[in-house]
């Protein structure tokens, strides 16, 4: 049983990444339909960004954090507006635009090798506290992933419901041709989802950064996670990104309960496929944004 | 006073396949004139053209005095110049009330949008009743009267539509008609209609353009047009 709320525990923490993935892939995918393998890369760049800000530079945590959210939202609309984009511009199938982001994904990945050299790169003098709650250990990681994907939650809710650009991309990602007719820049609109997508990424990615340090392919696993929660939860739902995100991090997580360890990575895609079998559409897709 | 709409020598097309060969047409302040002709004979290309919505081959388009030609759909409809597309022109996933908002997405001033709405519930009464309901889950008739209520909320000089009638039983028809009779005669709003409906069509416009394989067969009175020798001639 103490194991059982440990790992319920460690599910959560990580569930709680997971939803902070897949709402950043969902935004991007549900708004602009690219499915954008280099959110992979990104997620890395986000990482080094703040471990370049607290370690070369030895800015505190907090700022390296804004520095690696910043990063990787530049980095974003970046990928959007300097390789997408003009593909799409010039007529190629979404089919054209999936295979330069696994290119992508892939220059990007050397590029980071190139850069930071295969080796964990970690925050030195970092360690985060640890509560002990009867049987179960929490750490103040945890318990910040969590309050992230609250307060991300809220206010993408708000951003979404209440401005300008929110209804533009509700729109967009309704029906991109309309979207153009009632006079909304779909590319500038497409641009800001990157940069706000990629940032949703990245507090994850900072927490991974506390957690394990950084890696030049420490984003592979998570764009494949992030694919899961995102189909698992229906695309371009937040509370659907949600609840995906911690029913992919529960299931993973008690899974070790009586599955052997070297199973983890593939539960996730085992739940993928039941639910693709089961609900194409998304366990959560009836929920409204 | 300068024309409305001026459309010279227009191309438009998809890849390499050119669909509308050389259409001339002026659209005069106030007028309501209907685009007729066969399926695929490249009505929406050349509304979309004129939009902005595709690239032209060539051709130049002209709206009050000035030269368009090629400009964006958000700077078109800034301008005054709306388009009622052909299908789903609405958000389905958003209530109406979103749709209208979004619909009005190039006015800044809240207060217009207020007013502009009132003037839509007005025109179309059954929308002020479903303002909270999810758009997809309209009927198709209500549908359209949404689309075309978007198309107002940016305050056109100019209203495109195309095919606005389409899948609608014959009662719908008469309504979104006489709707389009009404903008027209109430708000002064230049009216480019394409139309599937032959009789409704005609009896709408002030003048008719048939349109065949992209070319401009006829432009002139719609009463002429619509005198049987002619159209079967044309059809
Ligand atoms: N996006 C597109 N890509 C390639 N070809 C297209 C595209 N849209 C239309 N066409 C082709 O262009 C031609 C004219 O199409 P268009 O939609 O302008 O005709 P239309 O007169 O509006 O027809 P309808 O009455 O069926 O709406 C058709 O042969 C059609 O197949
Ligand atoms: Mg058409």
């Amino acid at each position: 049983m103490d194991l059982f709320a440990q790992l319920l525990v460690n599910g959560l923490g990580n569930g709680s990444r997971y939803a902070l993935l897949g709402l950043g892939f969902g935004l991007i995918f549900g708004t602009t339909r690219i499915v954008h393998f280099a959110y992979g890369p990104i997620y890395a760049v986000a990482a080094y960004a703040a471990w370049l800000a607290a370690s070369a530079a030895g800015l505190p945590l907090a700022i390296s954090a804004a520095i690696g959210v910043a990063g990787a939202a530049l980095a974003g609309a970046a990928v959007y507006g300097l390789a997408y984009r003009p593909f799409e511009a010039r007529g190629m199938s979404s089919h054209s635009v999936l295979i330069l982001s696994l290119a992508l994904s892939i220059v990007l990945d050397s590029l980071l090798t190139l850069a930071f050299t295969p080796s964990v790169q970690t925050i030195p003098e970092f360690t985060a506290p640890i509560f002990i709650l009867g049987p179960v250990y929490v750490t103040a990681l945890q318990l910040g992933q969590i309050a992230a994907v609250v307060a991300v939650a809220a206010i993408l809710t708000l951003f979404l419901r209440r401005t300008r650009y929110g209804q533009a991309i509700l729109a967009l990602g309704d029906n991109r041709d309309m979207a153009r007719i009632v006079g909304i820049d779909t590319d500038r609109i497409s641009l800001v989802v990157f940069a706000i997508g990629s940032a949703v990424s990245a507090i994850a990615a900072v927490f991974t950064l506390l957690n394990e340090g950084a890696t030049p392919t420490m984003g592979f696993n998570p764009v494949f996670i992030a694919f899961v929660v995102a189909v698992v939860g229906g695309l371009g739902s937040i509370p659907g990104a949600i609840a995906g995100g911690y029913l992919v991090g529960l299931v993973e997580s008690l899974g070790l309960w009586k599955i052997p360890t070297e199973w983890q990575n593939s539960i996730a895609f085992v739940l993928l496929f039941l639910v693709m079998l089961v609900r194409p559409q998304g366990l959560f897709s009836g929920l409204k944004r | 006073m300068s024309a409305r709409l001026v459309i010279e020598g227009l191309n438009a097309g998809y890849g390499k396949k050119t669909v509308v060969n050389g259409v001339d047409l002026v659209v005069e302040p106030g007028e309501i004139v209907t685009v007729l002709g066969h399926n695929g004979a490249g009505k929406t290309t050349l509304l979309r053209g004129i939009f902005g919505l595709i690239r032209l081959k060539s051709g130049k388009v002209g709206f009050d005095g000035r030269d368009i030609t090629g400009r964006s759909p958000s700077d078109n409809i800034l301008d005054g110049v709306a388009l009622v597309p052909q299908g789903h022109g609405i958000f389905r996933s958003l209530t109406v009330q979103q749709n209208l908002e979004l619909g009005g997405f190039s006015v800044t001033d809240k207060a217009v949008i207020a007013e502009r709405i009132a003037r839509v519930f007005g025109l179309f009464p059954i929308l002020e009743e479903r303002h909270r309901q999810i758009g997809g889950t309209l009927s198709g008739g209500q549908q359209q009267m949404l689309a075309i209520g978007m198309a107002l909320m940016s305050g056109p000089r100019l209203l495109i539509l195309d095919e606005p009638s389409i899948g609608l039983a014959p009662l719908l028809v008469e309504r979104v008609m006489d709707s389009i009779r009404e903008i027209n005669a109430e708000l002064g709003t230049t009216i480019l209609l394409v139309e599937q409906n032959l009789k409704q069509g005609l009896a709408v416009a002030n003048r008719a353009i048939v349109l065949n394989r992209g070319t401009k067969l006829y432009d002139g009175s719609p009463a002429e047009l619509a005198d049987e020798g002619r159209l079967i001639a044309m059809f």
